[in-house]
C-alpha cells in the first residue's frame, strides 16, 4: 500500500509551483493521523482529520498521496459528513488513481442500495463524478436503476449521472433506449427531474441541435411553469426561445400570455430569459408589429430589474438594454435619465451607461444629455472623461440639430487644465468638423490656442494636425502651427544625434509626437493640403518633411505615403491637388459602426448569453466542444458572419490606411471598395454593394435562409475583375499601370500603400489581367462570373469529395486580403467569404466549370493563411472531374504565387 | 454550464474551490485574480480569458467566482452567485472570510446540493436544510464598517439581521419564533446647481427574514389604494411604477385586496421589489454656492437642510465633493449653528468643530453635534460627516479653496458634484405601508414576534454645483 501511495504522489502534482516544504511535512502528518483513525469508529476526531485534508486541498496543496487512506476511510464510515468529504476528495484525485478507485466503487454500489434516499442520491452523484471511463460498466447500470427510483431526489441525481457518464464514455451511454428513457422523464412528476432530463438531452444531443421540442412537450412544460423554481424556469424559457411554433399566431399569443407572468419575477435571469423567448416568438416577418410591442413590454420590467439589481447584475442588464436600444432606440428614449451615472458606480457600468446615452439621445433630449455628459468630463476619472467626450461626439454626428450645442460644449471644455480632456476634446472636434465642415469658421478662433499648445498626446496631436491641414485656409498662421512639429520630425529622422538640445517639456512632447506614426501620417497629408492653400509659406517646409519621411528606416507606411505625394507632386501640382483635395463631399455622411450590422444581428440572436456582454458571436470565444449545433432554421448560418467580418476588416483597413485626402468617400461603402476596387466617385458601383449589408440585416431578422441569395444578388459579386463593369477596372489598371499619372479619381484605399512602392507594375498587371477576361486562367475553362449562395456553398462543401490539399508560401504582394481576392479573381475564383483572426485569415473561394450544367461543376476552395509565416493552406473540393479540379486548383495556385 | 466555483479572499487566497465538470484548466483562480485585481478601472463582472468565461460578484471584499466554457446566460450565473452568498450568510450567520473558513465543510455541503455537474439543483432553503449535516460555527459579527467602507460600496442594506442566528439553528427547540420585515427604500436624486430636482427615483423592497417554526404561510397587506403601473392609474391612489415579486409570493389576492400570500422560505429573502419615479419630497435639500473671491481663491458655501419631520433624523450622513485639480490648499470649516448664527463668526478649524459647535449653539441641538469635515488630498475631495441630523434643521459648511494658478473661472466648474450618503430610520418616502402581517397558523399559543421596520437610504444622492 505504501508503494501505491508513493506512486500516487509521484504522479502529477497540480500545484507543484509552490514551495511546500513545511506543508509536505504536514501532509505526512495527516497520513499518519489517517492511518491511526481508519480502523477507529466514527468520531469527532476522524471528522477533523478528514476536514483537514479537504482544507489542504482547497488551499491547492497536493494531497494526492493520501488517496489510499481516504479510500479506506470512505469504506468504513457511516458518518455522512465524512462520507461527503471523502467523496469530494476522491472525485478530485480519481483520475490519477484508476486502480485503487475500483475499491471504492464497491462501497458506493452498496450505498446506492441504501434505504435512505439521501445516501442513495449522494452515492449516485459521487460515483459518476469520478470521471473514469474504466468504471462506466459498473456505474451505468446503477444510474439506469436510479432513473426509476422512488425518490425524486435520487432520480434527479441519476439523470445528471447519465450526462456525466456520457461525457466520459459517450458510445456506451448514448443509445436510442437511453434517449427514449430521458424523453419519458420529461413527464416526471418532480419538476427538478423534468428539467434535468431536458438539460441532459440537450447536451447529449448537442451535435444534432440539442433536445427536440414538439408542441405537446412545450405545452406540457409551460402548463407546469409555476412548479419550476427560477433556475428551472430559465431552462424551460431557453427552450421556448428555440421552439418553432406550429400552431400559427394563435399559439404564439397563447405562449406569450403564459409567459407574461414571468416578467414580474425579481430574478434578472428569468426576466431576460422571458424577453428572449418573446423576441424569438415574434421573430417572423409577419410578427414585426408585435415585436415592436414586445420591446415596449420589456421596458418596464427591465427598468425595475435595473433599479433593484446589484452592480454586477446591472452591468449585464445594461448590456442587454443596449442590444435592444441598438434595434429600437425609441423604446428607452424617454427613460434616458435612468442611465445617468450614479454615485460610486463601478467604471464598467459607467462606460456602458455613457454609450447608452449616446445611442438614446434624440433631437429633443440631446441638450440635457450633453449637459449631463459634460459633468462627467470634469470628473476625477480620466477614462470616464474621455468616454463622455466620445459620447458627446457621437451625439453630434448622429443628430445635426444637436451639433451646435455640442460644439459650444466642447469649446467650453478646452480651457480645462486636464491634458486628457483637451486632447480628447480636439479629437471629438475633428470628428464633428468632418461631419459639419461649415461650422469650422465659427469654431477655429476658439480652437486656436489649443491647436498650438494643447492636445499633447499623439492622438490629440494627430487630430489637431488634421484640423489645421483641412481648414488651413481659415487659420492665419496655420503653417507656423505645423512648423515645430515638422522640425521635430526632421530632427528625429535627420540623424542619430540625440534629440534637440533644449529638453523643455514642450520639446519632449513634440519629440514624442513626432515618434508616432499616426502623427507623421497625418502631418504629411496636412502639409500637402496646406501647401496647395499656402504655397509660398509651405514649400520649403513640405520639402523638408517629405525628404525626412523618405529616408531609410522610416516607417513603411509613412514612407509610402510620402512617396505617393512626392510622385503626385512631381507629375504636376495641379493634378496632385485634384487628387489630394478631391472634389466631392468633404463631409462624412456616415461613420462605420464598430461592429457590422450582420454581426450585430447574430449577437442579438444570442440574447441573454455571454455573447451580448462581450459583443462577440459565440464562435469567437466558445470552444467548439462546448457549442450546440443549430437546428435548421433556428439561426442564421455561420458564413454570414464571416462575410460580415470580411467587410469589417476591409473597412478597418481602409480606415487606418486611407490617405486623409479621401476621407470624403462614403465610409459605409468601404468594405465593398476594398474587395471590388471601383474608384470612389463611381457612386453607382459603390452604393450598390453598400446596400447589401442593410439588406442582409433585414433578412437576418427572420432567420430566413433566402436572404443569402438576396444579398448575393444585390451586392456586386465580391470578385473585382470579371464581374463589375469593365470601365472602373480599366481606370484602375491605368492609374497604376501608367505610373503616377494625373488620376481622374482617388485610387482605392487598400491598394495605395503597395502602389506607392517602386515596383508598380505587378499590380497594374494583375488588375489588367483580370479585366482582360482571365488571361491568367489559360488551360482552364472556368465560368467568368459564377454565382453561388453561401448556404448552397455549405451544402455543396459537405457533399463534395475532397479534391486536393496543399500549402504554399504566399508572395508578399498578395498578403493583403484585398490583393489576394483580386488575384484569385483573376484566376476566376470568386471570394465568397473572408474571416479574420489574430493568427489566421481564412478565405472561401469558388469557381465553376463553364461547360458544366448551370448550378453544377463547382470548385470549392477553403484557404487559411497563417499571418506569421505567410503560408497558405488550401483545401479544395470539387463537383467536377478530378482532372478538371486539379487543373483549376493549379491555376489558382499559379495566379497566387 | 458552470465548470468551477471558487471564493477568493481579498489577497487572492482560495478559501473555497469546487470543481464541477473537470473541463477547465488548473490554476484558474490565480489567472482570474491576477486579471481582475489589475484591471484598469473596475474589473467587469463578466470577462473571457483564453476561452474561459469568468463571472464574479464581490461581497464585502470577497470574490465569488464561477467559470464556464459555454455561452450561457450571464445573469443566471450572477443570480446563482448571489443566491450562494445569501445561503452562506443564512447558514453561517455572517458572510465574512473568517466564517467561510470556519464553516467550509458546511459550505461544501451546500455547494454540493445546490449545483450538480454545473447545473443548479436544490435551490430552496427548506429542501436544502435536510441535506446539510455540518454544524455551523458562528463567528462574531465584524465590527461596524468603517466610514470608507460604507461609501463607494455599491449596495449596502440595513438588513433585518438584528441577529446572526443561522437558519439551521431554528431546527432546534431553543429558537424563538420571530419574523423580521424591513421596508427599505433607496433614493436616487440629482439636483442641479440651483437646488431643483433634475432626476429622481425610489427603489424599494420589502425584505423578510423568517425564523418561524413550521414555516406557516403568511399574509402581508399593503396600502389598499396601491396602484402599479402608470397606465393603470384611474382614480388617484398611491402609485408605483412597477413591482416584481419573489417566487414564493402568491398574487391571487393582490389585485383585489392588495394582500400578498407568502410561503416564506427559511432565512432572508426579498418579497417584493418596487420602483417609483413620480415626485416625492427629497429628505435633504442641498444648496451650494460658489464665490470667486479672487483669481486664486474660491469660497464654497454648502447648506444642507433636513426636509423631514422633526421627530425623524438622518444618521451617518456623509457629504463628499471634489475640488479642482489646481487646488493647493483646501480648508473646510463647519459653521457653528444653523439657526440664526450667533457671533461665532468665521468658524473654527474643522477638526475642532465638534466641540466648538456644541459650545456655540449652546442649546445642545443634536444635529450640529459631532460634525467633522476633512480634506482628503489623495482623493481630492472634502468629506463632511454628520452623525445625527435631526429633521427640520440646517447645517452649513464653508470651504475655502486656494488655487495654484489664477484660474478661478474655469476651476469652479471642477467643484463638485456633491454626493450625500445617509440613512433615515423609521421613515420612507414612497408612503408604502404594511397594513398587517398575519401568520396563518391554527395552533393555539403560537405567538410569534413580528418586527416591522422602515428605512430610507441614499443610493445616489447628488447635487451639481
Amino acid at each position: 500500500m505504501a508503494a501505491a501511495a508513493s506512486a500516487a504522489s509521484g504522479k502529477g502534482s497540480p500545484s507543484g509551483d509552490k514551495p511546500f516544504d513545511n506543508r509536505r511535512g504536514e501532509v505526512v502528518e495527516l497520513l499518519k493521523l489517517l492511518r491511526e483513525q481508519w480502523s477507529a469508529k466514527d468520531s469527532k476526531r476522524k471528522q477533523d482529520v478528514v476536514k483537514k485534508v479537504i482544507a489542504y486541498m482547497t488551499l491547492g496543496i497536493d494531497v494526492s498521496r493520501l488517496y489510499p487512506e481516504m479510500v479506506k476511510c470512505c469504506g468504513n464510515t457511516k458518518d455522512i459528513v465524512v462520507k461527503k468529504m471523502c467523496y469530494m476528495y476522491l472525485s478530485a484525485y480519481a483520475e490519477q488513481n484508476p486502480e485503487i478507485t475500483l475499491l471504492v466503487v464497491n462501497t458506493m454500489q452498496k450505498d446506492c442500495a441504501d434505504e435512505d434516499p439521501m445516501v442513495r442520491g449522494l452515492a449516485v452523484r459521487s460515483l459518476t463524478s469520478l470521471r473514469l471511463p474504466s468504471i462506466t460498466e459498473y456505474s451505468l447500470p446503477i444510474a439506469k436503476r436510479g432513473l426509476e427510483d422512488l425518490s425524486g431526489y435520487v432520480r434527479k441525481a441519476s439523470v445528471m449521472a447519465v450526462l456525466k457518464l456520457f461525457h466520459s464514455s459517450p458510445e456506451e451511454v448514448r443509445s436510442d433506449e437511453m434517449t427514449t428513457a430521458l424523453y419519458n422523464m420529461v413527464r416526471d412528476r418532480e419538476p427538478g427531474v423534468v428539467v434535468n432530463a431536458l438539460r441532459v438531452l440537450d447536451e447529449m444531443l448537442s451535435d444534432e441541435g440539442g433536445v427536440a421540442i414538439n408542441q405537446p412537450m412545450m405545452h406540457h412544460l409551460l402548463g407546469r411553469i409555476r412548479e419550476f423554481n427560477d433556475w428551472d424556469q430559465c431552462t424551460v424559457l431557453d427552450l421556448v426561445a428555440r421552439y418553432r411554433v406550429e400552431g400559427g399566431e394563435e399559439e404564439t399569443y397563447g405562449l406569450m400570455n403564459v409567459l407574461d407572468g414571468a416578467l414580474r419575477n425579481r430574478n434578472s435571469a428569468v426576466g431576460l430569459a422571458t424577453i428572449k423567448a418573446f423576441l424569438h416568438l415574434t421573430a417572423t416577418p409577419a410578427m414585426a408589429d408585435i415585436r415592436e410591442q414586445v420591446y415596449e413590454r420589456c421596458r418596464t420590467p427591465l427598468l425595475t430589474l435595473l433599479t433593484s439589481a446589484s452592480p454586477e447584475s446591472t452591468y449585464v442588464l445594461l448590456a442587454h438594454v443596449k442590444a435592444i436600444v441598438e434595434r429600437a432606440p425609441a423604446v428607452f428614449a424617454d427613460e434616458f435619465k435612468t442611465f445617468f451615472c450614479a454615485l460610486g458606480e463601478p467604471t464598467h457600468v459607467q462606460e456602458l451607461k455613457l454609450s447608452l446615452l449616446a445611442l438614446l439621445a434624440t433631437e429633443g433630449t440631446a441638450a440635457p444629455i450633453v449637459n449631463e455628459l459634460c459633468e462627467y468630463v470634469t470628473g476625477v476619472n480620466e477614462d470616464i472623461a474621455r468616454s463622455a467626450l466620445t459620447a458627446i461626439g457621437e451625439i453630434a454626428v448622429r443628430l445635426p440639430g444637436a451639433a451646435t450645442g455640442v460644439v459650444r460644449a466642447l469649446i467650453a471644455m478646452l480651457d480645462t487644465d486636464a491634458d486628457w480632456v483637451c486632447s480628447q476634446a480636439v479629437q471629438v472636434m475633428q470628428v464633428v468638423l468632418r461631419k459639419y465642415p461649415d461650422n469650422a469658421a465659427d469654431v477655429l478662433p476658439a480652437l486656436h490656442a489649443t491647436l498650438r499648445t494643447g492636445a499633447t498626446d499623439p492622438e490629440g496631436r494627430a487630430a489637431a494636425v488634421w484640423i489645421i491641414g483641412q481648414f488651413g485656409s481659415l487659420i492665419d498662421d496655420a503653417p507656423y502651427l505645423l512648423e515645430p512639429l515638422i522640425d521635430a520630425v526632421v530632427a528625429a529622422a535627420g540623424s542619430d544625434a540625440p534629440a534637440p538640445h533644449d529638453d523643455s517639456e514642450a520639446a519632449t512632447a513634440l519629440a514624442e509626437a513626432a515618434a508616432s506614426v499616426d502623427v507623421r501620417l497625418e502631418l504629411l497629408t496636412a502639409a500637402v493640403k496646406l501647401f496647395f492653400a499656402r504655397p509660398p509659406e509651405m514649400q520649403k517646409m513640405l520639402a523638408r518633411l517629405l525628404s525626412a519621411c523618405l529616408v531609410e528606416g522610416q516607417d513603411v507606411g509613412v514612407r509610402d505615403r510620402a512617396l505617393l505625394y512626392f510622385r503626385l507632386l512631381r507629375a504636376g501640382v495641379a493634378a496632385a491637388k485634384e487628387v489630394v483635395c478631391a472634389p466631392g463631399p468633404v463631409a462624412v455622411t456616415e461613420f462605420l459602426a464598430d461592429v457590422s450590422s450582420d454581426v450585430r444581428d447574430k449577437i442579438f440572436n444570442e440574447f441573454n448569453t455571454l455573447s451580448v456582454v462581450y459583443v462577440k458571436p459565440p464562435e469567437d470565444f466558445v470552444p467548439a466542444s462546448h457549442r450546440r449545433a443549430k437546428r435548421a432554421g433556428e439561426d442564421v448560418a455561420e458564413l454570414s458572419a464571416e462575410a460580415a467580418a470580411a467587410a469589417e476588416s476591409a473597412a478597418s483597413a481602409e480606415a487606418t490606411e486611407a490617405p486623409a485626402g479621401w476621407d470624403a468617400a462614403p465610409v459605409s461603402g468601404a468594405g465593398s471598395l476594398a474587395t471590388a476596387p471601383a474608384p470612389a466617385p463611381a457612386t453607382a458601383a459603390a452604393s450598390a454593394p453598400a446596400s447589401a449589408p442593410a439588406q442582409a440585416a433585414n433578412g437576418a431578422h427572420d432567420d430566413d435562409l433566402d436572404f443569402f441569395g438576396g444579398a448575393g444578388g444585390a451586392g456586386a459579386p465580391p470578385a473585382p475583375a470579371p464581374a463589375p463593369a469593365a470601365a472602373p477596372a480599366d481606370d484602375f489598371g491605368d492609374l497604376f499601370g501608367a505610373g503616377p499619372a494625373p488620376a481622374p479619381a482617388p485610387a482605392p484605399a487598400a491598394a495605395a500603400p503597395e502602389a506607392a512602392d517602386d515596383d508598380l507594375d505587378f499590380f497594374g498587371g494583375g488588375g489588367g489581367g483580370g479585366s482582360g477576361g482571365g488571361g491568367g486562367s489559360s488551360g482552364v475553362s472556368l465560368d467568368p462570373a459564377p454565382t453561388l449562395a453561401p448556404p448552397v456553398f455549405q451544402s455543396k462543401w459537405s457533399a463534395c469529395t475532397p479534391a486536393e490539399s496543399f500549402s504554399f508560401p504566399l508572395p508578399p504582394h498578395v498578403a493583403d486580403p484585398a490583393a489576394l481576392t483580386a488575384t484569385a479573381a483573376s484566376a476566376r475564383f470568386v471570394q465568397l467569404a473572408f474571416g479574420d483572426t489574430p493568427t489566421h485569415a481564412k478565405f472561401f473561394f469558388f469557381a465553376r466549370e463553364a461547360a458544366a450544367a448551370p448550378g453544377t461543376g463547382f470548385h470549392l476552395v477553403s484557404m487559411a493563411v497563417d499571418k506569421s509565416t505567410g503560408v497558405a493552406a488550401v483545401d479544395g473540393r470539387s463537383e467536377a472531374t478530378p482532372a478538371a479540379a486539379a487543373a483549376a486548383l493549379a491555376s489558382l495556385k499559379a495566379a497566387l504565387s | 454550464m458552470i465548470s468551477q466555483l471558487f471564493v477568493l479572499s481579498p489577497r487572492g487566497d482560495t478559501i473555497i474551490s469546487r470543481e464541477y465538470r473537470g473541463d477547465a484548466v488548473k490554476g484558474t483562480s490565480e489567472i482570474f485574480f491576477r486579471k481582475a485585481k489589475f484591471w484598469k478601472g473596475d474589473a467587469p463582472p463578466v470577462f473571457n480569458l483564453e476561452g474561459i468565461s469568468f463571472v464574479h460578484i464581490k461581497k464585502g471584499s470577497l470574490w465569488f467566482v464561477v467559470t464556464t466554457k459555454f455561452n450561457v446566460s450571464p445573469s443566471m450565473l450572477i443570480e446563482l452567485l448571489e443566491r450562494v452568498t445569501t445561503y452562506i450568510k443564512d447558514y453561517c450567520g455572517v458572510l465574512s472570510e473568517e466564517s467561510i473558513r470556519k464553516n467550509f465543510t458546511l459550505i461544501y455541503e451546500l455547494l454540493d446540493e445546490m449545483i450538480d455537474y454545473g447545473y443548479p439543483q436544490l435551490m430552496a432553503t427548506d429542501e436544502l436544510k435536510v441535506h446539510i449535516r455540518s454544524e455551523p460555527v458562528v463567528v462574531k459579527r465584524p465590527p461596524p464598517r468603517s466610514v470608507a467602507e460604507r461609501i463607494g460600496f455599491g449596495r449596502r442594506t440595513a438588513r433585518a439581521d438584528a441577529t446572526t442566528r443561522t437558519t439551521l439553528s431554528s431546527k432546534g427547540s431553543s429558537g424563538k419564533n420571530e419574523i423580521f420585515v424591513d421596508i427599505l427604500e433607496r433614493l436616487r436624486v440629482l439636483f442641479n446647481a440651483e437646488g431643483y430636482v433634475v432626476n429622481s427615483g425610489v427603489e424599494g423592497c420589502i425584505q423578510m427574514k423568517s425564523f418561524l417554526s413550521g414555516n406557516p404561510p403568511l399574509e402581508l397587506a399593503v396600502n389598499p389604494d396601491l396602484v402599479i403601473g402608470a397606465e393603470n392609474r384611474s382614480s388617484g391612489g398611491f402609485l408605483l411604477d412597477d413591482a416584481t415579486f419573489h417566487e414564493c409570493v402568491d398574487l391571487s389576492n393582490f389585485e383585489g385586496e392588495r394582500v400578498l400570500g407568502i410561503k416564506p422560505p427559511d432565512g432572508e429573502f426579498v418579497v417584493m421589489n418596487y420602483r417609483m419615479s413620480c415626485d416625492f419630497r427629497a429628505p435633504f435639500r442641498v444648496l451650494p454656492h460658489i464665490e470667486e473671491v479672487s483669481p486664486y481663491k474660491l469660497e464654497f458655501t454648502l447648506k444642507i437642510r433636513a426636509d423631514i419631520p422633526p421627530k425623524n433624523y438622518g444618521t451617518h450622513v456623509i457629504v463628499k465633493f471634489g475640488v479642482p485639480r489646481a487646488a493647493t490648499a483646501v480648508v473646510p470649516t463647519v459653521e457653528a449653528a444653523a439657526a440664526p448664527p450667533p457671533a461665532a463668526s468665521g468658524g473654527i478649524r474643522a477638526r475642532a468643530a465638534a466641540a466648538a459647535a456644541a459650545a456655540g449653539a449652546g442649546s445642545g441641538a443634536a444635529a450640529e453635534r459631532l460634525q467633522i469635515a476633512e480634506f482628503d488630498s489623495k482623493a481630492r475631495e472634502v468629506v463632511w460627516s454628520i452623525k445625527k441630523f435631526q429633521g427640520g434643521r440646517e447645517v452649513t459648511l464653508k470651504t475655502s479653496i486656494t488655487l495654484s494658478s489664477p484660474s478661478a473661472g474655469s476651476a469652479r466648474k471642477e467643484v463638485g458634484p456633491i454626493g450625500v450618503d445617509f440613512e433615515i430610520p423609521m421613515y420612507n418616502v414612497s408612503g408604502l405601508q404594511v397594513r398587517y402581517l398575519r401568520i396563518i397558523e391554527s395552533a393555539k399559543g403560537y405567538k410569534p414576534q413580528r418586527w416591522v421596520r422602515y428605512v430610507t437610504q441614499a443610493s445616489s444622492y447628488v447635487s451639481r454645483c
